[in-house]
């Protein structure tokens, strides 16, 4: 393996763990705000679980990402403009509070360095309609997942009157649907590494073209999501602390459970999705529940035009960056 | 037409896009489509039923109140 290949390896893995620092929020914020679990603890269960998902789930989703392009188009060069483009549109979209998905940035990014380096002939239109139409599909199965099983439970105990009980057993249950939302973010936002390193290792003949993934990446992917969710954690508690929103147990379980219900099906169905899309879906689907107009549209909004620019951002900006690199190779 | 909420017609648009989805929707996942939209189709069903119950209600009392 050469210097440059080990290079992409640990910009890859850079990307994953920055991945796993800043949806960190996502896993922990429920658990901490309804205080199932101290700051500490909810930290290491997410952590851990992001880690263990790959016991779960196959590498359907890397396998994807590997085959966007046909074989054969991508090189060192256009993987890092892909990589260059995909973080490039993070921080740019951060900076500007766009709540743009990294998995959307690197399949534009990827798109973008393939185009450049090859031509429009060389994109796998399969893989890019199947992911285009699950940038949608996700959100909507999170909230209609999470309105129904909020729907059931207010509709189940809406005569119950001990509802300090009642929030005890939600809250109990929130252990395990944080679990499941952890897996689930672990298990496919952890592959999509996976993907771009198993590319990287195809366009330098380390492994052949129809190789499954080998188990190092899948651990060292998965090794690198954990370790950013806990350092994204901590720095969480540290500039949070007790200000998360106030959310009620039921709530938290709800979301997070249809969330994590709506990525398992993704990553066993190999297609990579938005997590923090997906959570932000079923959140809308919890306060549906209440009012349309509990729900803040322009958060809702923002994420639509998310959708929009972040696969043509990302595409144009690992466009632009392969065009200096194009030397390298 | 008016006497159904913003909600109710929320989870139609939902059950449409879903069904306009169908058609470039890989084959394979197709019956995700199909699915949700029918889950935003009951929905939809469930609060027209109460919308229209419910803006009748209001009209019989208006109705009863200025006899």
């Amino acid at each position: 393996m050469t210097v440059a290949v080990l290079l992409i390896i640990g910009v890859a893995l850079l990307f994953d763990y920055i991945n796993g620092f800043h949806d960190a929020a996502n896993s922990i914020a429920t658990v901490v705000s309804t205080r199932v679990l101290t700051p500490k603890q909810a930290v290491a269960w997410a952590a851990f679980f992001n880690f263990a998902a790959f016991i779960f789930f196959g590498t359907k989703v890397a396998e994807t990402i590997s085959q966007v392009a046909r074989p054969g188009t991508f090189t060192n060069a256009s993987i890092v403009a892909a990589l260059i483009g995909a973080i490039g549109l993070d921080l740019i979209t951060w900076w500007t509070g766009l709540p743009t998905s990294s998995s959307h940035a690197l399949v534009g990014g990827l798109a973008g360095a393939a185009v450049a380096s090859v031509g429009w002939s060389s994109l796998n239109y399969a893989e890019y309609q199947k992911i285009i139409v699950f940038i949608v599909i996700a959100p909507v199965m999170g909230f209609l997942l999470a309105f129904t099983f909020m729907a059931i439970v207010l509709w189940a105990f809406h005569r119950y009157r001990k509802v300090d009980k009642l929030n005890r057993g939600f809250r109990h249950g929130q252990l395990f649907s944080a679990a499941a939302f952890s897996l689930g973010h672990g298990g496919n936002d952890a592959q999509k590494t996976m993907g771009v390193i198993l590319t990287v290792l195809i366009a330098n003949g380390i492994v052949s073209q129809n190789a499954p993934v080998p188990l190092w990446v899948v651990f060292s992917a998965h090794l690198a999501i954990g370790l950013g969710t806990l350092f994204g954690g901590w720095r969480i508690v540290h500039t949070m602390g007790s200000k998360i929103t106030k959310l009620q147990p039921v709530g938290g379980m709800a979301s997070e459970t249809s969330a994590a219900i709506s990525l398992g099906l993704a990553t066993f169905g190999g297609v990579p999705v938005s997590t923090t899309h997906t959570i932000s879906g079923a959140i809308v689907g919890v306060g549906t529940t209440q009012r349309l107009s509990a729900v803040r549209w322009g958060v809702a909004s923002r994420v639509m035009w998310a959708w929009v620019l972040t696969i043509p951002g990302a595409f144009i900006l690992a466009y632009v960056v392969y065009i200096p690199l194009k030397g390298l190779t | 037409m008016r006497a159904l909420s913003r909600r109710t017609w929320f989870f139609l648009v939902i059950a449409v896009a879903m069904l306009l989805l169908y058609e470039p929707t890989p084959e394979t996942f197709r019956w995700v489509n199909l699915a949700l939209a029918g889950l935003a189709l009951f929905w939809f069903v469930l609060f027209t039923i109460e919308d229209v119950g419910r803006a009748r209600r209001v009209r019989h009392r208006v109705r009863g109140g200025s006899r």
